[in-house]
């Protein structure tokens, strides 16, 4: 029995970590998009919810693990293929990769949708069930990301009501991707070991993306931050080309200072890149493949580091940052196709590559075959 | 204005880097636009011109010619270092360059952190395009035993 109710959370984990990851793509291609020197604004605000993202992750990861989860990051059929589609009781859209555009910014803004800004739903009490992406058989409960986790929270105190929280937190603690290996990421990486702190955890999810109350701030001044919206507010931000005053309300549009925002100012990038679809052969396909075998690389170390060597976490950033400086190279290249386009990145998983083994080489493979499942996307 | 194809075919000759890695650097028509603003449309489409039948196997001819030589060199210049450098008095005096334009400069911040000398001995640009805590303790990008 309560290895049903640990298994039936560690699937709905692993399902909040394979959503957390489905957003940064997206918001990263958008990012870089953006041509150096413009849109310096709208850079930081898509920057800032993107590092509250890989947070989430990181976050979502450390209670799986706190509960003796397997969290699954270089599974091909569990990562995205983009275009994807999230699907909510009431509403379904895709998520693409796409340049930094309006028709971006309203998909992120779908994505964040705090529960109160849906019209029909019912405010409050248990939320709806809802099924997410291809989990046809596998139901999640919630309109959005917030209740999802909300429901997370609820299963969480369940199981510790009825087993024991002894029971339920039995994970190795040398799993745990704290502070000492997470730096500078859009806050602090809990170390989870209690149904306290794991709350604590999946609660910050919850208020950097929707906030709470009649606030539209992500709650989170701690050593003196400034103040900030959740990540719903802060795309209606780019999106009003106005910040939100700290004496808006919920319900309000933005009141604050402008912020500039031009669309022009944006490599013209081809939505959802694809390996396929360059030339055969070609320079620009040589360069999209390399991207896209440093990007498998990357998540083969990040499941590696969520995977009993935290360390691995270390070797990581410096493939993040170099799979930055080769996404903005495709941006910048003309599909030499005569369209006037550009490329980009396609995040597209091509297995263990080079990269990976050599930087497993130092250290004793742990990278166990993920059970096969269905992924939590549709493709589109 | 966008840089001409010929443009890039010469730079990539003189460079040794591809089409591709010249596009990525993202400052083609930066370069392309100080040239001409430096040289001249004229004289930059006769540098061109005087490329371009000869192709790179007429390139050793046409770095030792006395006024196309340094000014393709200068052209080298900018792809590695995204700066000008001065030009020597002998070719100033056969061409129409302002000296105010002739200064050594590095053309934009930009171009600083996309020149090609930071690709070739795979480091990244002090200052610039960071990689992570600790990355000095890696061998540079590309570097075999």
């Amino acid at each position: 029995m309560l290895d049903q109710a640990l298994k039936h959370l560690h699937d709905e984990l692993q399902k909040a970590i394979e959503l957390e990851f489905s957003t940064i793509p997206p918001y990263l291609t958008a990012m870089y998009s953006i041509k150096p020197g413009t849109n310096q604004a709208a850079y930081d605000v898509i920057r800032s919810v993107v590092m509250e993202e890989m947070l989430h992750l990181t976050l979502a990861a450390n209670v799986l693990n706190a509960i003796g989860g397997r969290p699954a990051l270089n599974v091909a059929e569990l990562l995205p293929e983009y275009p994807i589609k999230l699907k909510f009781t009431d509403r379904q859209f895709p998520i693409g990769l796409l340049k930094f555009s309006p028709e971006a910014v309203d998909t992120f803004l779908k994505i964040e949708m705090p529960a109160r800004l849906i019209p029909s739903g019912r405010l409050a009490g248990r939320p709806d069930r809802m099924l997410l992406g291809g989990f046809r058989d596998v139901d999640l409960t919630g309109r959005t990301i917030g209740e999802f986790y909300a429901d997370l929270i609820l299963a969480l105190e369940d199981a510790c009501a009825q087993y024991g929280e002894e029971q339920v937190f039995c994970g190795d603690a040398t799993r745990q991707v704290d502070t000492r290996y997470y730096y500078n990421g859009g806050g602090e990486a809990l170390f989870i070991n209690s149904l306290k702190t794991a709350k604590q955890a999946l609660g910050l999810i919850v208020d950097q993306g929707e906030a709470g109350g009649d606030s539209l701030s992500d709650g989170d001044t701690t050593f003196g931050q400034a103040y900030e919206v959740a990540h719903y507010y802060r795309f209606n931000e780019i999106r009003q080309r106005r910040y939100y005053a700290p004496t808006d309300k919920f319900g309000d549009q933005p009141s604050g200072p402008e912020m500039l925002v031009d669309y022009e100012q944006v490599y013209d990038m081809r939505p959802n890149p694809r390996q396929q679809d360059l030339p055969a052969g070609s320079e620009l396909a040589g360069l999209m493949s390399e991207f896209n075998e440093l990007y498998s690389g990357f998540m083969n170390v990040l499941h590696e580091a969520f995977n009993g060597r935290p360390d691995a976490l270390l070797q990581a950033v410096t493939l993040m940052f170099s799979l930055k400086y080769k996404a903005i190279e495709l941006l910048k290249n003309p599909i030499p196709d005569g369209s006037g386009q550009h490329a980009g990145p396609g995040f597209e998983f091509v297995g263990a590559p080079v990269a990976a083994r050599m930087l497993m080489a130092d250290g004793p493979a742990t990278a166990e075959a993920a059970p096969a499942r269905e992924p939590v996307y549709d493709s589109v | 204005m966008p840089a001409p194809t010929a443009f890039m075919a010469f730079s990539s000759a003189l460079t040794g880097f591809s089409l591709v890695e010249l596009f990525g650097t993202g400052v083609a028509d930066t370069y392309y636009d100080a040239l001409v603003h430096i040289l001249s449309q004229a004289t930059v489409d006769e540098l061109l011109a005087a490329y371009e039948p000869g192709g790179e196997a007429g390139l050793p001819r046409l770095l030792a010619h006395p006024l196309y030589g340094p000014l393709a060199r200068n052209v080298i210049k900018l792809w590695y270092t995204g700066s000008w450098e001065q030009l020597p008095p002998a070719v100033v005096l056969r061409l129409p360059v302002a000296p105010v334009d002739n200064v050594p400069r590095v053309i934009s911040a930009e171009t600083y952190l996309e020149g090609l000398m930071w690709k070739a001995i795979g480091a990244h640009p002090m200052g610039g395009k960071p990689l992570g805590y600790g990355v000095w303790a890696e061998a540079p990008a590309g570097h075999t035993h």
